[in-house]
């Protein structure tokens, strides 16, 4: 494809530590590697997904890059310019190009206002539209979204788990922004709702050549909606690849049992699982070497002692000493 | 055909709210034979969970009609007392949160001892000594030292796996599972998994298996019922629902999850939203969203009709086994 030849964010060597703090004088003694160093790019169109169970970094990562955590170190250079250390003026009007979709339809909506003024309000931060226009607007927005202009006078309590995240997908697309970083978007709801809202956010992305961060747990949900997905584990990406190269042919052993643990909704399928032993260990206190070892069904010497080198493999990175 | 464990017959479990009656379980019939899984399966709101908590009688809500019969006796008509001893002993129950449902303030050990010793009247001793044996059955490392421990020095698979030791400990002939798995990570509910599948085979425990997530089932269950809005839709053996589902809501969920061997395509979706409980009208409750209803849908309610062998449907356009030409 075309459309993934550019870059519309690269993220270099990004990190997300937050200190553990002991004692009266709150002395730091050690780090919480929420994430760990990472690179990738993110290419103007396309879906990127983050896959990786909880407390692997994937929505800290999310969150670093908008800009809503500041980042330990690294850079996040988005269309040229890197908005870690950006000055809060310049920052704020590139805001607008980067939206974010939550989790939790419920928490996520301020109960006191009406649906008309939750759309509304991005566009009176940026002064985008006021009056009529603005009205006129959010009508847009909501029909957009396959809601009505009359829910506009409603409060978020009013609707359903779906329809709420309908509202609040209503809300990201006001400012018209190129990137959108859905977490979890569909995971709160139910199963035939799930499947509406992910058309939904299909279509939007025909409709406004919109760029997806699509960070989810449910690997199916996943593998739909994306056109390439990283594989995170313990604050750090072990593999990034092409959906289809990655399902079929999953290069880490990590990603090769997190693929076969899913279950498959088929009785009649053969499953070969590999079942991982023991639990993610506590990301204050990660493994040396490559973090994934003590799990590692591959596992070799070196493995245990130094960190594997993120390496592309023709055309897909992979953090894994198999391929060094 | 192996004896029945567990009879559930035109169960309806209503609530009582400030907007009126809510009808969450509306005349529901569930078997469970000696030995098997099977699975509930329905989306939030269709009653799946209460049919549950009524089996073992934890609602709040009252049980206006229907019967519940376990091992031939009738669940219903039993005092408290009585109920008590069936309860964790005879059935047991695994809930979704293991973070909310072990006490904080108790250790490990003397939660799962707790069943031992009214139930299996064991000493303080011999109570501890089975509480490890549970967590070794269960696959907890250092099982001596997490007996003492408390539930927040676990991981939520390991609270899951101590939940599971504790229903387990009285060897129950029915184990009751409310989304044990959908709180766990995909490694973890794997793990869980295969425990409760090697669990049932060593001690030959029914399990009724409640749960949204169609994978899960199709890994784990015999038979399957589908539920909407309180009643049950469709029932099968797991292999017939899944290459040949009759209801129309079965067809849609099947057709609108997502599934890792799958094209990109669009993915099917059922229009509409699950109807709030209470506010049902007359006819089929699936028929507003239904793409196939008539007007005989909405206005009468179908019966659920056996319309192959062991496969039952509860739908205008199949009729049942008997009456076909």
């Amino acid at each position: 494809m075309s459309m993934r030849q550019t870059p519309l964010v690269e993220i270099r060597n990004l990190k997300k530590y937050y200190p553990i703090t002991k004692g009266l004088l709150k002395r730091t003694v050690n780090h919480v590697k929420a994430v760990d160093g990472l690179d990738f790019t993110i290419y103007k169109g396309e879906t990127l997904g983050l896959v990786g169970e909880s407390g692997c970094g994937k929505s800290t990562t999310g969150r670093t890059i908008l800009q809503l955590l500041q980042p330990t170190e690294g850079e996040v250079i988005y269309e040229g310019k890197n908005l870690v250390g950006m000055k809060p003026r310049e920052l704020r009007k590139l805001r607008k190009n980067m939206q974010m979709v939550f989790q939790d339809p419920y928490a996520s909506l301020d109960p006191r206002l009406t649906v008309g003024e939750i759309i509304a309000e991005p566009m009176e931060i940026h002064r985008l539209y006021a009056g009529k226009e603005k009205d006129k607007r959010v009508d847009e927005l909501l029909e957009v979204v396959g809601l009505s202009s009359y829910h506009a006078k409603r409060h978020p309590h009013e609707f359903s788990g779906g329809q709420r995240q309908r509202i609040g997908i209503a809300r990201a697309l006001a400012l018209e922004p190129q990137l959108i970083v859905a977490d979890e978007p569909v995971s709160a709801l139910d199963v035939s709702i799930q499947s509406q809202v992910i058309n939904l956010l299909q279509d939007l992305q025909g409709q406004f050549g919109l760029t997806y961060l699509f960070i989810a747990h449910d690997l199916s949900v996943v593998k739909h909606i994306s056109d390439r997905i990283g594989v995170m584990y313990l604050g750090r990406m072990v593999e990034l690849a092409d959906k289809h190269d990655l399902y079929d042919t999953p290069l880490h052993p990590y990603t090769q049992a997190l693929l076969s643990a899913v279950p498959v909704p088929d009785p009649l399928a053969k499953r070969e699982r590999i079942v991982l032993q023991g639990d993610v260990p506590s990301p204050a206190n990660p493994p040396q070497g490559c973090t994934f070892h003590p799990r590692c069904q591959a596992c070799m010497e070196i493995c245990k002692t130094q960190r594997p080198k993120w390496t592309e493999v023709d055309g897909r990175y992979v953090a894994c000493h198999l391929y060094e | 055909m192996k004896p029945k464990l567990l009879e559930i017959k035109g169960l309806k479990t209503y609530f009582q709210t400030e907007e009126g009656v809510v009808p969450a379980v509306d005349g529901v019939d569930i078997v469970v034979y000696e030995g098997e899984t099977v699975g509930i399966v329905g989306e939030s709101g269709c009653g799946k969970s209460v049919t549950s908590l009524t089996t073992m009688r934890l609602t709040p809500g009252k049980v206006v009609a229907g019967s519940i019969s376990f091992q031939e006796r009738d669940l219903l008509a039993l005092s408290d007392e009585e109920m008590r001893k069936v309860r964790g002993n005879e059935m047991a129950m695994i809930f979704q949160e293991p973070m909310t449902s072990l006490n904080p303030v108790f250790t490990i050990g003397q939660q799962i001892g707790e069943a031992i010793e009214i139930h299996m009247q064991y000493s303080k001793q011999q109570a501890r000594a089975r509480a490890i044996d549970m967590l070794k059955l269960v696959g907890i490392p250092r099982a001596e030292q997490i007996v003492d421990e408390y539930p927040h020095q676990l991981s939520g698979g390991m609270r899951q796996r101590v939940m599971i030791a504790m229903a387990m400990s009285c060897n129950p002939k029915l184990l009751i599972a409310d989304e044990p798995t959908t709180a766990l990570d995909v490694t973890i509910q794997a793990q869980i998994l295969d425990l409760m599948r090697e669990l049932k085979e060593k001690h030959n425990t029914a399990i009724m298996m409640i749960t949204h997530d169609l994978g899960v089932v199709a890994e784990m269950c015999d038979r399957v019922i589908v539920m909407y809005a309180g009643k049950v839709v469709e029932e099968a053996d797991v292999v017939t629902l899944f290459t040949n589902p009759k209801h129309p809501y079965t067809q849609g969920l099947m057709k609108s999850i997502p599934r890792l061997n799958g094209t990109d395509e669009r993915l099917y979706s059922i229009k509409g939203s699950v109807p709030i409980p209470g506010t049902l009208r007359k006819g089929c409750t699936f028929a507003p969203r239904c793409e196939y209803a008539t007007d005989i849908c909405r206005q009468e309610i179908p019966e659920l009709n056996e319309i192959e062998d062991n496969h039952s449907c509860r739908c205008w356009l199949y009729e049942a086994k008997g009456e076909q030409a």
